[in-house]
């Protein structure tokens, strides 16, 4: 089951590369006086809340089992 | 808006007359569809527990788990994509030309610039329910001469008080820049409340006049005489038939001189040997 953690990493590494490029982005091409700077404060504490809930929910189940599968 | 500068380069100082995003109700339907997909997941969980509690006690908690993570965290980059296509689809009228930025996701930006001179036409179309409802919808500009093309800016708030404006800054403009004359010239036709050349010397070529003050005024349409120069026996004369009331006394086509217009070409009607 560790394999599946491992792509859920893998995921969550790339994601994070590719919001960091997008809010990078995005403040490139905001117009002076607009609220693109609050949004992106939101933005990121929603993701932060997103990734620490599942962090915390993922890394407390038991991933040492196996599925157990009929494969011989 | 005022505090809200020009995006494009060398375009910073221009004054920004009318800065427009698109209508937040144009976006009812993406909100409706992303506040269902947050739910879904809530449902199907509560779904699962009813149906087989123990399911969430196996191994296949971890998979649901770590899907579920997953769907939620493409979903805020979805909510995300969506606010910078609604935040960053803009229209901007400066005082010198109208600016439509039509942005589509994170990579697909387009910015259109057209000439407050080289605008023909505009107009505002309000279809559907929502945006009756809503007063929103699109506002459609032509561009004039040989390349006309025509520019979409969707889903604007208030789109005829803005189509009305561009075309009152378009006529302003013109008549700041002194362009009028070479309008009317080019579109080939008359406008209400302007009038051709208003005297054309005889035997020039009418050229187009230079100022526009004699085209800005607001008389009504009129037929212009001009004068024109009869040979006579008695000699040449230079006046207007409207002024002159008597009839003149035309050359033959023997007597007409290479150039002069004869009686015998006034009687072919209108054709003329020169």
């Amino acid at each position: 089951m560790s394999i599946l953690l491992i792509i859920y990493f893998i995921f969550l590494f790339c994601y994070i590369i590719f919001n960091v490029y997008a809010i990078l982005r995005v403040r490139s091409m905001r117009l002076e006086g607009d609220k693109t700077n609050t949004f992106l404060a939101i933005y990121s504490i929603v993701l932060v809340i997103i990734i620490l809930i599942s962090l915390i929910t993922i890394l407390g189940l038991n991933w040492s089992t196996n599925l157990n599968l009929p494969i011989n | 808006m005022a505090f809200i500068k020009n995006p494009i380069p060398g375009h910073e100082n221009d004054q920004i007359i009318i800065f427009a995003r698109r209508h937040f109700a144009s976006m009812i339907g993406t909100v409706f569809i992303i506040l269902i997909m947050i739910i879904i997941p809530i449902f199907l969980m509560n779904g699962i527990k009813v149906a087989s509690p123990k399911i969430l006690s196996t191994i296949a908690a971890n998979f649901i788990f770590v899907i579920g993570s997953i769907y939620y965290l493409v979903l805020a980059a979805f909510v995300f994509m969506q606010w910078v296509s609604y935040y960053y689809d803009i229209l901007i009228v400066t005082d010198k030309e109208v600016l439509d930025i039509k942005q589509i996701g994170l990579f697909d930006r387009q910015i259109t610039e057209i000439s407050l001179l080289r605008i023909q036409d505009v107009s505002a179309q309000v279809n559907g329910f929502w945006p009756t409802l809503f007063n929103y919808g699109d506002v459609v500009a032509e561009s004039a001469g040989e390349n006309s093309r025509t520019y979409v800016i969707e889903n604007i708030g208030n789109p005829i008080k803005i189509a009305n404006q561009i075309l009152q800054l378009h006529t302003e403009h013109i008549d700041k820049e002194d362009r009028a004359a070479e309008i009317i010239v080019a579109e080939g036709d008359l406008r209400g409340g302007y009038r051709s050349t208003p005297s054309c010397p005889p035997c020039e070529p009418c050229q187009p006049a230079t100022s526009s003050s004699s085209f800005a005024s607001s008389e009504p349409l009129t037929e212009i005489q001009p004068n024109v120069t009869v040979k006579t026996p008695f000699g040449s004369s230079s006046q207007s038939p409207v002024e002159n009331q008597s009839q003149p006394t035309y050359q033959t086509e023997d007597q007409a001189e290479q150039g002069d217009i004869s009686k015998d070409d006034l009687d072919k009607g209108g054709e003329v040997k020169l």
